[in-house]
């Protein structure tokens, strides 16, 4: 049966087989059976038949064999149609008599010292004879102990048994055809009434899309073994379900985002057109239009980057820790005037071994660390840290803070995209909430994680994997 | 006529506020954030308020019902991001006249905005007809005597305010209040000199007169003749 043969069909096949083979073995039995009874049935009458003649011999004064047959017996021998057959051999196995018919003794026709049977064809017809010695002729009365022993040879015609055991045998082949036929309908209907479970669970589960998630299989009205299938597809539901709310909430959220910028840009066009013509104010305008489409570039780029997890090539790379210390050099420098604006330092503390090398890119660096750096900046305390090294079987670089830390209400959703603090701070800085979606998109790509967690300062700390051969360590600062 | 926006988006206020006062009618005052939009909204008096919902200090909902519980009857009209339904329902069942979904089309704003106040002024069309004197605020022209007058835009507002209030006196701090934004140097002989050269222009050919000077409480357009005005 090929993978894809249906349900229906396998238990029909299956079903079908075992009762042909059910059928076929108790025909067979029967007819055997009746094979032995009939034959035995048959036989016992030879036998009576035999002896019944043995009986019609009678033994003379001299010796001599009488045989004494009515005419009524005489004409089952003397038909001319199927004819019975008869032979009378004396105890020194002469010929004494035989029927008329016998043209001569068969073969096997001889005084043996056992009841021996044989089956012929006589005149074209099945004949079956018994050969029965040792009988007993009769005697006459005045002779007792001149016992005469002769041999008895009957036969007759199989057709009688033969034309029965056809009929039985017809009988059981028609009957098995009619049961075969008739089991076919029945496990036809069995097999598609014991599958309605699975069809009305089919029938329910084309009604469920993207609308109706929420359904789910009752199991008091499925039968417990198609339990465990209800069960992993309610789960999948449930699955499926969130990461449609995900998404949809993730769509709403974007749509939102996008509203703001595109207001701004459609209300700075349609201002600009109201006010009559002036070259320089115009020029102006479209500074200005400029800059609200490059916010709204900013945001599409972030958008996209945030969205998108798979970039396998990026994963194989590697970078050596003096690398990435140079790196966090260069990213710490370039905010050293916003953070002089801000009255905060940035402090970097870094301890790379020289054979090290981790899994990430400068560019994924300069985004993480920077965003990093961005929030403590923008919501942080006025001293920052950036510390890099050794922990375990990592490379951890850490952005601490010495402000408030992240809201306690805000944690549980801290890494979602479009989760933000006090909106008026973040609204001011400009930021959509995607940064930390968009780093730990980042992180996770490399194999590496994102944390949070408060100890008095406001930790974030990366942890990066790579390939550490033994350390011999030395500090830079 | 004196518009207060209250829009954290500083960008965007700044473009709306171009906008709206492209028409002669209005002055805006902006606030970028709720607290300074509530402390506006409720210690002077404006002619409408346009709130954003999601805003930082107060949220515009709480603007909005402290609007309402001091009892100030100005027009409201919400201007926000969150344009689902129950978010509209919710806005106007708070108190607000009408919910603007972003972005929007600065034409319906305006649109929405001129609606909103000749509702509050109970003036549902857009030609205010004082006698003969005709204002028409679509297009910002006045006509009087079968002649069309095309006036300077501090001009037309206030005798827009004033016929927007007609056969009401109108005090002279009402009008400093309603025709400048909070940057204007308020001297009060500025609202004299300008209603000389209106009535130089709209009462000329010995016309009768149409704005009086109430002694002592202000002015008043109106075609009634008045008993001991001066002018």
């Amino acid at each position: 049966m090929k993978p894809n043969t249906s349900l229906r069909k396998r238990l029909l096949v299956l079903f079908l087989a075992v009762d042909l083979i059910l059928i076929f073995s108790f025909a067979t039995g029967a007819y055997i059976y009746m094979v032995r009874r009939f034959n035995n049935t048959f036989n016992t009458a030879m036998r009576a038949n035999a002896e019944a003649l043995a009986t019609l011999v009678s033994v003379e004064d001299d010796n001599h064999l009488e045989l004494e047959f009515s005419d009524e017996v005489m004409s089952r021998f003397s038909r001319k149609n199927h004819p019975d057959l008869f032979a009378i051999l004396a105890r020194d196995g002469s010929l004494f008599e035989k029927s008329r018919h016998l043209p001569q003794l068969p073969k096997w026709a001889s005084s043996s010292a056992e009841t021996e049977w044989h089956d012929f064809l006589f005149r074209g017809e099945r004949y079956r004879g018994i050969v029965l010695p040792a009988l007993a002729a009769q005697e006459d009365g005045n002779r007792r102990g001149a016992s005469a022993k002769i041999t008895v040879i009957f036969a007759t015609r199989t057709e009688d048994m033969d034309d029965e055991l056809r009929h039985a045998r017809n009988f059981l082949l028609i009957g098995a055809g009619v049961i075969i036929a008739i089991s076919l309908l029945a496990v036809y209907w069995v097999v598609r009434r014991g599958l309605l479970p699975l069809k009305r669970l089919a029938d329910e589960t084309s009604l469920i899309d993207s609308e109706s998630l929420d359904r789910r299989f009752d199991n008091g009205m499925i039968p417990r073994d198609l339990h465990p299938f209800t069960n992993s597809f309610n789960h999948l539901l449930s699955r499926l379900q969130a990461a449609f709310e995900n998404e949809r909430q993730f769509s709403a959220d974007v749509a939102h985002e996008l509203r703001t910028p595109v207001s701004v840009l459609k209300s700075g066009i349609q201002s600009a057109l109201l006010s009559p013509p002036d070259a320089v104010k115009d020029r102006a305008s479209l500074a200005e239009l400029l800059d609200d489409v490059v916010r709204l570039e900013t945001l599409c780029e972030s958008l996209l980057i945030s969205s998108r997890t798979d970039a396998p090539d990026e994963a194989q790379q590697l970078m050596s820790t003096e690398q990435v210390a140079h790196q966090l050099g260069r990213i710490v420098d370039s905010f050293s005037i916003r953070a002089a604006e801000l009255n905060a330092t940035i402090a970097l503390n870094v301890e790379t071994s020289d054979p090290h090398r981790v899994r990430t890119t400068a560019e994924t660096v300069q985004r993480v660390i920077g965003n990093l750096i961005e929030n403590a900046l923008c919501h942080g305390g006025p001293t920052i840290v950036v510390s890099a090294g050794h922990q375990g079987d990592a490379f951890v670089i850490s952005v601490a803070d010495n402000g408030p830390g992240v809201p306690p209400g805000l944690l549980p959703r801290l890494f979602q995209r479009f989760s933000r603090g006090d909106k008026s701070r973040s609204r001011s800085t400009g930021g959509a909430g995607l940064g930390l979606a968009i780093s730990r998109t980042l992180v996770e790509r490399n194999g590496g994680t994102l944390t949070y967690a408060n100890d008095g300062n406001a930790k974030f700390a990366w942890r990066i994997g790579g390939e550490f051969p033994p350390p011999t360590i030395k500090g830079t600062a | 006529m004196r518009i207060l926006l209250v829009e954290d988006e500083t960008r965007l206020a700044r473009n709306i506020k171009k906008g709206i006062e492209s028409l002669p009618s209005f002055v805006v005052d902006v606030c970028n954030d709720g607290i300074d939009g509530q402390h506006q909204a409720l210690t002077t008096a404006y002619d409408l308020i346009i709130l954003d919902i999601m805003l930082p200090g107060v949220d515009g909902m709480t603007i909005l019902q402290a609007i309402r519980s001091a009892g100030l009857p100005v027009p409201v009209l919400i201007l926000s991001a969150r344009t689902s339904k129950d978010d509209v329902v919710q806005g106007l069942n708070f108190g607000s006249d009408d919910y603007l979904g972003k972005p929007f089309d600065m034409g319906e704003l305006l649109a929405r905005v001129k609606a909103l106040i000749r509702r509050s002024h109970n003036k549902p069309d857009p030609v205010i007809r004082v006698g003969d004197l005709e204002i028409d605020t679509q297009r910002h022209v006045v006509r009087r005597g079968g002649r069309e007058l095309l006036l300077p835009a501090l001009e037309y507002r206030l005798l827009e305010y004033l016929a927007f209030r007609a056969d009401q006196v109108v005090s002279k701090s009402d009008l400093l209040e309603h025709l400048y934004d909070y940057n204007w140097e308020k001297f009060s002989n500025v609202i004299e000199v300008y209603v000389s050269t209106l009535r130089r222009k709209l009462e000329k050919e010995n016309l009768p007169k149409v704005i009086h000077t109430i002694r002592g409480q202000g002015y008043m357009l109106s075609m009634k003749p008045l008993e001991g005005s001066a002018g």
